[in-house]
């Protein structure tokens, strides 16, 4: 069940808020019970078959969370457990047939919340408070991947567990903006991305570019548009989110740029398995006495040994987290390259580049690497490319009307990538501007009309192309 | 709840105002193909349908020109159209005080074997109503074949709600037509077409480009098999004709040679079987042309095998001469195959209708 589909928009999300408005009254545990019921309609409704893995998921969890608590052997408890619940995502991700959905997110989730315990002496939450936070239905599917320290606490205070007219306008605005960036932004590129990946071996120049600017920008804001509707969702019900995108595509290098894409993967992996990966060979090199300092980073073997194989690494898991294929591993490779290089150039203090340079360098890498990340067989990727490169002849921009509606859209949503605020700065800012959402009657009415609109954009986008008209 | 309030009431408003428009106001926003459907339907509640009727797909809807045949015919067939919208025309049609001596039926075989745009063109247009709707939902589940009823499935929603957020015109149906179209930007072209399509007895054209090589369907199915319900309400067609005594002619429309060329012989034979067998069945019914007559590719205005201008002045002429020469009730097994020309143009064996008499 999708965010911006009728029976989500016209049917789950008024049921949701109708209920927690009425739970909410009976107080906090029927509240939350509510949540947690409504998050296990959500997934049953688009993976019954997978219920019971979530089920034994978050129970298997939460049974190890509560061996944990004031345990000698809870470092051993918490390995034991991410070691299963990878397996089990390994399983499910990579053997199965059928691939269990959110499978990843909810994994990333609770082994999260297991390294976040692995000490013993942090407290258990509540059976209800810790399936809340594992299934929560807004970040069930397509994260964000919660952070327990963030998380917990919110989940488990008492108050505030009633439908708030504060919490509904401000949700409800995050809510239609993410609506209106995949259904108005997002879904109508799909008709220059799916032609233009389908025979990328027959495109040229331009329409090689404009497939892979088209793509990465359909990522984005469908991407983008579905975290600001989760965010939207929790913010409803008194939860708070993280973010997920702090305009990734304005980033000056490709390390900025993975601090702002899926940041709170991003997030997991740095705190998980960068930081973590990078200390013990720092710990390695100490107890060996080699040098750990600025210098020996800058010298071949130190660079590779303390920088490059932590970030070698992290990106192959990046690439394996998205799917066991030849493309998305050369995806992750790639983008371990491009990190090297900037931190090689940092490391050698290269003298930095106009920020205009810096921002389109940047995306150039990154529109390389979604050209792998959207193909289905390295052969693909390579005739995008080679497309792009101009291996298959430079033919004039076609000047009919159609080509340039396409190319003012792209236009249009790169002006909005490159020079809107973000949906978070833009609802919350505090700003006294006009143009800064704010709980006004005006906006109000603004907000009610861009609704309408979202749940008319839920029909699609596309009229039928048998026709010539 | 002062920021609520506005706009809960805002979001209600706009939406309930958005389906008034595309409720009442369909022209303004539809695609031009709209437009011809409407027209088809306003010949049906004239009753004003001549002496044949062109029941069948958009292959038929853009092949066969009525001011080009020497008997008053109106071209009922639509984009997408299987058996099922054939038998909602026709029972309209039978409605009326004066019934057709003959009815032109044309389906090709991928008609028969796939649900193409029922939800799509039928539905959405308003060529099926409710009722028609009704009864496929009631058949379709008698049967237990939801291939065509169900082709358009709405995730967790309810049928019968589908069904009445089409019968409503639920405006997020619409949404692709009214942002292309701005709205109302559509109105006088619609006007424009559907007096043409009037004018023109329901006749309107696809493609119009100079030639097609693409290989249609036809060319890629690898064996005919009709679904159920299609085959069910084809039957029903051929009988509501043969209870009614009026003439049934299957006219195949010709697919270019690229298609042809792939097409495999066994979907060709298996659809010659089929309708050899509704021929024996009902004595009205009789198939009046080859199964797949193929033409050069010049004569195809777009990647479905419609014919270009050229192509269906062409392939009208040839019909015209044929009903000319041998009317209904002549008709024999002898003269099957009279569509079968590939080579230089027949129609110049046509005398023009104004030059015929009447």
């Amino acid at each position: 069940m999708g965010f911006s589909g009728f029976p989500f928009l016209l049917g789950f999300l008024p049921l949701v808020l109708g209920g927690f408005a009425l739970a909410g009254r009976r107080g906090e545990a029927w509240a939350k019970s509510w949540l947690i019921a409504a998050s296990l309609v959500f997934y049953a409704a688009g993976a019954p078959t997978f219920l019971p893995l979530l089920l034994l998921s978050v129970g298997g969890n939460f049974w190890l969370l509560r061996r944990m608590h004031g345990s000698d052997t809870a470092a051993r408890w918490a390995t034991g457990g991410v070691v299963v619940n990878l397996a089990v995502l390994g399983w499910f991700k990579y053997l199965n047939a059928e691939p269990a959905l959110g499978l990843s997110f909810f994994s990333f989730t609770q082994i999260g919340c297991l390294l976040h315990h692995a000490g013993g002496d942090t407290r258990a939450p509540r059976m209800r408070d810790y399936a809340l936070y594992a299934a929560f239905f807004p970040a069930l599917l397509a994260g964000p991947i919660l952070n327990p320290r963030d998380m917990l606490p919110q989940i488990a205070r008492t108050e505030g567990w009633r439908l708030s007219a504060d919490n509904l306008a401000v949700g409800s605005g995050f809510f239609i903006i993410g609506l209106l960036k995949k259904t108005i932004l997002a879904d109508p590129l799909s008709t220059l991305v799916g032609p233009g990946f389908a025979n990328p071996a027959a495109l040229t120049f331009f329409p090689a570019w404009q497939a892979a600017m088209a793509y990465s920008l359909q990522l984005y804001f469908d991407f983008s548009g579905y975290t600001d509707m989760a965010i939207g969702l929790a913010w409803m019900v008194g939860l708070r989110f993280p973010d997920n995108f702090e305009q990734p595509y304005r980033a000056q290098s490709v390390i900025a740029y993975w601090q702002r894409w899926h940041m709170s993967l991003t997030r997991f992996l740095m705190t998980t398995v960068h930081a973590p990966l990078t200390l013990a060979i720092l710990r390695w090199r100490k107890a060996r006495r080699l040098p750990i300092d600025a210098t020996a980073q800058a010298t071949p073997a130190g660079f590779f040994s303390m920088i490059g194989m932590p970030i070698v690494v992290t990106m192959v898991l990046v690439a394996l987290w998205h799917g066991a294929t030849l493309p998305f591993l050369l995806f992750g490779l790639l983008h371990a390259g491009f990190l090297l290089v900037n931190h090689a150039w940092r490391t050698k203090h290269a003298p930095a580049l106009p920020a205009v340079a810096s921002i389109a360098l940047t995306y150039i890498c990154v529109l390389v690497g979604s050209v792998l990340f959207r193909s289905e067989s390295v052969g693909q990727a390579v005739g995008l490319l080679g497309g792009m490169a101009g291996l298959h002849g430079i033919d004039p921009i076609r000047t009919d009307g159609r080509t340039a509606a396409a190319l003012l859209w792209l236009f249009a949503l790169y002006a909005i990538v490159w020079c809107a605020p973000t949906t978070r700065q833009w609802m919350l800012s505090g700003s006294t501007s006009r143009l800064v959402w704010r709980p006004s009657s005006p906006w109000a009415v603004a907000m009610g009309c861009a609704a309408t609109l979202g749940v008319l954009a839920a029909g699609g986008t596309s009229e039928s192309l048998y026709f010539r008209f | 709840m002062l920021y609520l309030r506005p706009f809960g009431l805002a979001a209600l408003l706009s939406f309930a105002l958005l389906w008034v428009w595309v409720a009442t106001m369909p022209m303004a926003f539809m695609d031009a193909e709209y437009a011809s459907l409407r027209a088809k339907q306003v010949l049906l509640r004239r009753c004003d349908l001549g002496d044949v009727l062109v029941l069948g797909d958009s292959r038929a809807a853009a092949d066969i020109i009525p001011a080009r045949l020497p008997l008053r015919v109106t071209n009922l067939a639509i984009g997408g159209g299987k058996a099922i919208e054939a038998l909602s025309a026709l029972q309209r049609a039978l409605a009326c005080p004066v019934r057709p001596r003959l009815v032109i039926i044309s389906l090709d075989p991928g008609h028969f074997s796939r649900p193409d745009l029922l939800w799509d063109r039928s539905v959405r247009f308003g060529f099926m109503d409710g009722q028609d709707v009704s009864d496929l939902r009631e058949v379709s589940l008698r049967m237990g074949d939801l291939s065509v009823y169900d082709s358009r499935h709405f995730a967790l929603m309810p049928l019968l709600l589908r069904d009445w957020l089409y019968e409503t015109r639920f405006p997020p149906l619409f949404f692709a037509n009214l942002a292309h179209s701005g709205l109302f930007l559509r109105w006088w072209h619609n006007q424009q077409s559907l007096t043409d399509t009037l004018t023109a007895r329901g006749h309107y054209y696809f493609g119009t480009d100079p030639g097609s090589s693409t290989v249609t369907l036809d060319g890629h199915m690898a064996t005919f098999r009709a679904l159920p319900v299609l085959d069910h309400y084809f039957d029903k067609l051929l009988g509501l004709l043969d209870r009614s005594g009026i003439e049934a002619r299957f006219i195949a429309m010709p697919v270019n040679e690229a298609t042809w060329n792939e097409v495999n012989p066994a979907v060709r034979d298996g659809f010659a079987a089929y309708l050899a067998g509704y021929e024996r069945r009902y004595r009205h019914f009789r198939v009046a042309s080859e199964i797949m007559p193929h033409w050069p590719d010049r004569f195809f205005g777009d990647q479905f095998c419609h014919l270009n201008p050229e192509g269906a002045e062409r392939f009208s002429d040839l019909l015209a001469q044929r009903l000319q020469d041998a009317p209904p009730s002549t008709q024999n097994e002898a003269q099957k195959g009279w569509l079968s020309d590939t080579g230089t143009d027949a129609s110049f064996n046509v005398v023009p209708i104004s030059k015929r008499g009447s």
